[in-house]
């Protein structure tokens, strides 16, 4: 740990630096211009600067890359790079999807609400990259907030306002226990940085650190905390409201950003800082518990939805089911196994999400119907969205040989490999898997074999035809190269584990 | 058991803080909750003062007892038509929530009772506010923990609060913002 700011510290903070300054630009040129279409493509085509600079730091440019800056407060490792790359696709994704939506739905100057997703991302890259309780604390302040914002974006809808009213209570209660979490861990360590109380924890005359009762409920709360913006139940009844009340853009954001920066979080905080590794601490059972009541609520409830956000809303609560069955998996033993399909399931999920999102946002835009039923017969009436939507369902049902399916099976290979503890949950999670496939065929179904009522062609915004094709070359770019994702996210697993 | 000033301080804060935060919880009138609040605030900068952290204290009363109570008035007032009596209702579920709430805190003091802290012990590098307050007491120290370049600081947190600063202005203005027709 270096003992005072350099300038090269500035280079690890740029790409997250880059991104805050992007967002202040779209916002002061929103005064300058009343061009939507030029807003929306500076702050699009700007993302290109933080990519640059993440791209910089992966290749090591400008020479070695520093491995932490700013005091322990923001690390280098691959980690932190994987989840920058991941939440500027988040960027792009939903900043092209939403913007023909924003233009016909949301009162709202294409400044500010591109600004806000911005900041908010800035804030998801910054969870993931940083290695000090503090930081991540206001890092995920700086990414809710705006999430906060963008659920009340429409301001003449009522269930809009109620969703954004929910989320501030709920987010600043989660947030609330998150902070008790971390100020025990505090009183017992003595430290907020993460690589210190990894040390305090593993050094051998703290022994009596195993089975802390105080490092205990620390730990505990900050899992709550984060159980919160993950949606693991029980701490996921704010989710199909607020998916369902907030604009759909911003359900797409929610859903992918605020689930990868939880889990972004989590991981740093029970790995990297070494919390799961306490003897005598039974985290992983707390976590095996969740992992099952999650996937299967959130499955079998999804069953009965007849509102395709509200669907969405627990399809995601069930996919954060299988990813907390990885992070059991990674507790028990400590092993960079689940890391590896927690990385690679999450990088997957975010992929498949925005194309699903995209056929969502692109039927609400042509006709202002968000239920089941309105997708009957889509495949007529809009076939590319159409095909599109049903690969990233399939995906996300888990059908072979999808990204989605093998990503899925390392993480129940990673649980299985974890001996008879975890067995039944490896188990449960299939037939969860088997649940989830009727919901997703449901609307497969809908889309290509039910007539529809009206048989008119719909008119789709180009951009979300985009995001669809972009979202489709990924999947099917993840599938093919599924090999080359594995190699490069088993660096980031590992980089967790190697300052120790 | 030993007693000296210092403890008896404590235990009179501690029981008026704990004694008000119930007020803020269980008073039926809202007015009277959110008065109940600045007495809280009050005893949470004693504390402070009783762990030489005079600062802290200060700006608690500046801006809590002062500022934030304020506000919170001025919300009552301008969003609630009656302030009398049940103008801060209760849950059907209130039992529920008490016992969990007992449940939960007697689980937390037993946890604390029971556990080893590693604080002093560990090869921390921070340095605790009130340790090395020589000349110009725990300001300077505080300033140097929350600015400084060239010793162990919060710079990276601090400014990351300012752009939650701003985003937390620019939705208030956002949502909060006349229809333009």
């Amino acid at each position: 740990m270096t003992s005072q700011i350099t300038i090269e510290q500035f280079w690890l903070l740029s790409p997250e630096l880059s991104v805050v300054l992007l967002g202040f630009l779209v916002l002061g040129l929103d005064l300058l211009t009343k061009r939507r279409g030029l807003v929306t493509a500076v702050a699009i085509i700007g993302l290109a600067v933080p990519t640059f600079f993440s791209i910089s730091l992966a290749t090591s440019l400008f020479g070695p890359r520093p491995t932490s800056g700013f005091f322990g407060m923001l690390l280098g490792d691959q980690y932190s790079l994987f989840f920058q790359f991941l939440f500027l696709i988040v960027a792009f994704g939903v900043m092209l999807a939403s913007y023909g939506y924003a233009e016909k739905y949301l009162r709202v100057t294409p400044g500010e609400y591109y600004s806000v997703i911005l900041f908010s991302v800035a804030g998801m890259m910054l969870m993931g990259s940083t290695g000090e309780l503090i930081t991540i604390y206001i890092a995920l302040e700086l990414t809710s907030i705006p999430l906060y914002i963008l659920a009340g974006f429409s301001r003449t809808d009522t269930r809009s306002a109620e969703a954004a009213i929910k989320y501030v209570l709920l987010g600043a209660m989660s947030s609330a226990i998150l902070l008790y979490g971390m100020a025990l861990t505090y009183g017992v360590t003595g430290t907020t940085d993460l690589h210190a109380i990894a040390a305090v924890i593993t050094s051998p005359q703290h022994g009596i650190l195993s089975g802390n009762l105080m490092l205990l409920a620390g730990a505990v709360f900050m899992f709550v905390g984060f159980g919160f913006k993950i949606s693991a139940v029980p701490f996921h009844m704010w989710a199909p409201d607020i998916y369902e009340g907030a604009p759909t853009p911003a359900t797409l954001f929610f859903s992918v950003g605020s689930k990868a920066a939880g889990f972004a979080a989590i991981m740093r905080i029970f790995v990297f800082g070494g919390l799961a590794s306490v003897s005598g601490n039974y985290l992983w059972v707390m976590v095996a518990i969740i992992a099952a009541i999650t996937m299967t609520l959130g499955n079998v409830i999804a069953l009965l939805q007849t509102n395709i956000k509200r669907m969405m809303a627990y399809s995601s609560i069930g996919q954060a089911g299988y990813l907390l069955v990885g992070l059991a998996a990674v507790m028990i033993h400590n092993t960079a196994a689940g890391i590896l399909g927690l990385l690679t399931f999450l990088a997957v999920y975010v992929v498949t999400n925005i194309g699903a999102f995209a056929g969502i946002i692109g039927l609400a835009d042509a006709t202002g119907k968000e239920n089941i039923r309105d997708f009957d017969g889509l495949g007529r009436r809009s076939p590319w969205i159409a095909f599109g939507m049903g690969l990233c369902l399939l995906s996300l049902a888990g059908i072979p040989p999808q990204a989605g399916f093998m990503s899925k099976l390392f993480i129940f290979f990673a649980a299985w490999q974890q001996g008879s503890g975890l067995t039944w949950l490896v188990v449960l999670g299939l037939l969860n898997s088997a649940i989830a496939i009727v919901y997703y065929v449901n609307v497969l179904w809908r889309m290509f074999a039910v007539d529809p009522a009206k048989r008119d062609r719909l008119t789709i915004p180009g951009s979300v035809n985009l995001t669809m094709t972009l979202s489709v070359i990924g999947i099917i770019a993840l599938t093919i190269a599924f090999g080359v994702l594995l190699t490069h996210v088993g660096t980031s697993a590992n980089s967790l584990f190697t300052l120790h | 058991m030993h007693v000296d000033l210092a403890s008896i301080a404590f235990w009179v804060i501690a029981i008026v803080l704990v004694g008000a935060s119930l007020a803020v919880v269980l008073q039926r009138n809202i007015v009277h909750a959110a008065l109940a609040l600045i007495v809280v605030f009050g005893a949470a900068a004693g504390i402070y003062i009783l762990l030489n952290a005079e600062f802290i204290a200060i700006v608690q009363v500046l801006i809590y007892a002062g500022a934030v109570t304020i506000l919170i008035l001025f919300a009552i007032m301008l969003t609630q038509h009656s302030m009398g009596r049940n103008s801060n209702p209760f849950s059907t579920q209130w039992w529920l929530a008490a016992l969990i709430c007992i449940l939960l805190g007697g689980g937390i003091i037993y946890a604390v009772g029971h556990s080893v802290m590693a604080i002093g012990t560990a090869t921390s590098p921070v340095l605790l506010a009130g340790e090395g307050s020589g000349v110009g007491g725990t300001v300077v120290r505080l300033g140097q923990l929350l600015y400084s370049p060239f010793q162990y600081s919060y710079v990276l947190p601090f400014e990351i609060a300012s752009v939650v600063l701003l985003v937390a202005i620019v939705g208030a203005i956002m949502i909060g913002r006349e229809e333009e027709e």
